[in-house]
């Protein structure tokens, strides 16, 4: 092994846990203060940084928990997971899995839901499909169109209503109450620059991911019979079709390979 | 080399500021991770400021001084940026950030050694070769010395960058804080640097903890930051200067002042090129 190598690794070691002391042995002893002083300057940067970043990214979480339980929970994460990213940012997406690891599963799923709000602001960028270029598609190959998701779009089903005490922190600027348990589906997206969210029926919810999924619109058309009268079908596709395309929903569209021969 | 003027660091809370009121600065430098996506909110503001600026590119995360490789997908998202902002430089700094794949999120300071020289210019000319432009290699703060180093910082850095065949983006606020902290005298280092290599200035406040300062670039720059830029500014000739201001940041306006008071110092040295 290097020496720079080894000196590295005892350095990281010891911001990592402050307990390892190996450190010290490579250090000269400065002219003012002490040697733990000035490493102590690193390791609070280090902790400093990521726990600040963290109350930035997890507005609702720090104050659904609590200044020190949220403080606790960053630390656990924060050695449980060391960085191996470039940006800072992305330090904060691994924590829903961390607390659903934890089983605190309302606590995950309202990391993720203010986790997601907050990519879709600097994620996923391209065009997007409108309605006028549905206008020439012939009748008969309605039913193999495929429709793709814009990359800003997702769906994200929760056992618990997350949308309620991030709506009374961030826009009511009311104290969060935990949420309530009570299944809610969602959907994000980002138009122009703005991060938006609604609360979806389960169908809506079924359709877009059918969608993700590469259903073509006939299989998404079956597929509905799950979820409500035949009759209600069509009317319930066109309309939520036209309204998403207006949302900006779609990248684009294609023909499933089989129909491009009908 | 190319005099780009007196700039500022590019942050969020002053986007909208800056497109709406257009304020005659003559640069901007942007933190290169903080638009490697290139999409969304980020990438709106980049576009949109990029129409009426030029901009360059200043990293935090190459950790060209770790022991492990350059990693190739951050080296390809850095490309695709630089391709898309084309900035006359890029730049890093003379640290490491993390080894084993981690990443600290802090400018660690390397032992001063020849495997140290031969490691870091390694990967300079490795990123320049890359991203085919100039990059600038930064001075950093630092609060300890190793047992192990064999020279002084100004030798090091020096030989660094001839080595490695790169520019060298002059932190002065980071001199003066090193200098503080390990008991040099800051002219040494300024009289010690090669005139030639030096592109850019870096000016920023800092925290004086009584034994040492912390490099936190949250205050205003003090008197005796801008007496040791007013020599760099008479010894280097005309550098592109910008003002850092990555925390307590204050409104543009505030900011903008501070970048005046940079141009005064600078004018009476550089009466060719500020206009």
């Amino acid at each position: 092994m290097s020496d720079i190598t080894n000196t590295q690794e005892i350095f990281q070691a010891y911001l990592l846990d402050n307990q390892d002391q190996r450190v010290l042995k490579q250090v000269t002893q400065p002219n003012r203060g002490t040697i733990e002083q000035r490493l102590s300057i690193y390791a609070k940067a280090y902790w400093l940084r990521l726990y600040r970043h963290h109350c930035d990214f997890y507005p609702t979480l720090r104050a659904v928990m609590g200044e020190k339980p949220f403080e606790l929970l960053i630390e656990a994460y924060v050695n449980a997971e060391p960085s191996t990213f470039p940006s800072i940012a992305q330090t904060a997406y691994g924590l829903s899995d961390y607390l659903r690891q934890k089983e605190q599963v309302y606590l995950a799923d309202l990391a993720k839901f203010e986790c997601m709000l907050q990519r879709i602001i600097d994620e996923g960028e391209g065009g997007r499909l409108e309605p006028s270029q549905l206008q020439s598609i012939e009748p008969h190959r309605w039913p193999f169109l495929q429709f793709h998701l814009h990359p800003t779009v997702h769906c994200f089903t929760s056992a618990w209503d997350v949308t309620v005490p991030w709506y009374a922190h961030n826009i009511e600027g009311k104290a969060p109450q935990e949420p309530l348990l009570k299944e809610t589906h969602i959907l994000l997206w980002r138009q122009g620059i703005e991060p938006y969210y609604l609360v979806i029926s389960p169908a809506e919810c079924w359709m877009l991911q059918a969608f993700r999924e590469g259903k073509t619109f006939q299989e998404v058309g079956d597929g509905l019979a799950d979820f409500m009268p035949a009759n209600d079908i069509a009317p319930f596709l066109i309309q939520h079709l036209q309204g998403w395309l207006q949302m900006g929903t779609f990248a684009d569209f294609s023909l499933k390979p089989a129909a491009l021969n009908n | 080399m190319q005099f780009l003027g007196f700039g500022l660091g590019l942050r969020t809370p002053h986007y909208d500021y800056v497109l709406e009121h257009q304020p005659p600065v003559d640069w901007f430098e942007i933190i290169s991770e903080d638009y490697l996506g290139l999409a969304g909110r980020s990438r709106y503001y980049l576009d949109a400021i990029k129409e009426h600026y030029p901009l360059v590119m200043h990293g935090v995360s190459m950790s060209l001084g770790s022991a492990d490789p350059l990693d190739k997908h951050y080296l390809k998202q850095l490309k695709a940026l630089a391709d898309h902002v084309n900035p006359p430089w890029f730049s890093d700094h003379l640290c490491w950030t993390g080894v084993h794949g981690k990443n600290m999120h802090d400018l660690l300071p390397l032992p001063y050694t020849d495997e140290a020289i031969r490691q870091v210019s390694e990967k300079v000319r490795q990123a320049q070769d890359y991203l085919q432009r100039p990059m600038l290699l930064e001075n950093v703060s630092s609060y300890i010395t190793y047992e192990d180093s064999a020279m002084t910082e100004w030798d090091f850095y020096r030989a660094v960058c001839e080595e490695a065949d790169c520019l060298m983006l002059l932190d002065v606020n980071n001199i003066y804080v090193s200098a503080f902290n390990h008991d040099f005298d800051a002219m040494d280092y300024l009289l010690a640097i090669d005139k030639k290599r030096v592109q850019q200035f870096h000016i920023a406040g800092h925290d004086n903890c009584g034994n040492h300062i912390v490099d936190t670039h949250d205050h205003p720059v003090i008197d005796p930051v801008w007496d040791l830029y007013q020599a760099a500014c008479q010894r280097f000739g005309p550098v592109s200067t910008m003002i850092e201001r990555d925390a307590n940041i204050p409104e543009f306006p505030e900011l903008f002042a501070e970048l005046q008071q940079a141009k005064k110092i600078a004018t009476p040295f550089w009466e060719e090129v500020i206009a």
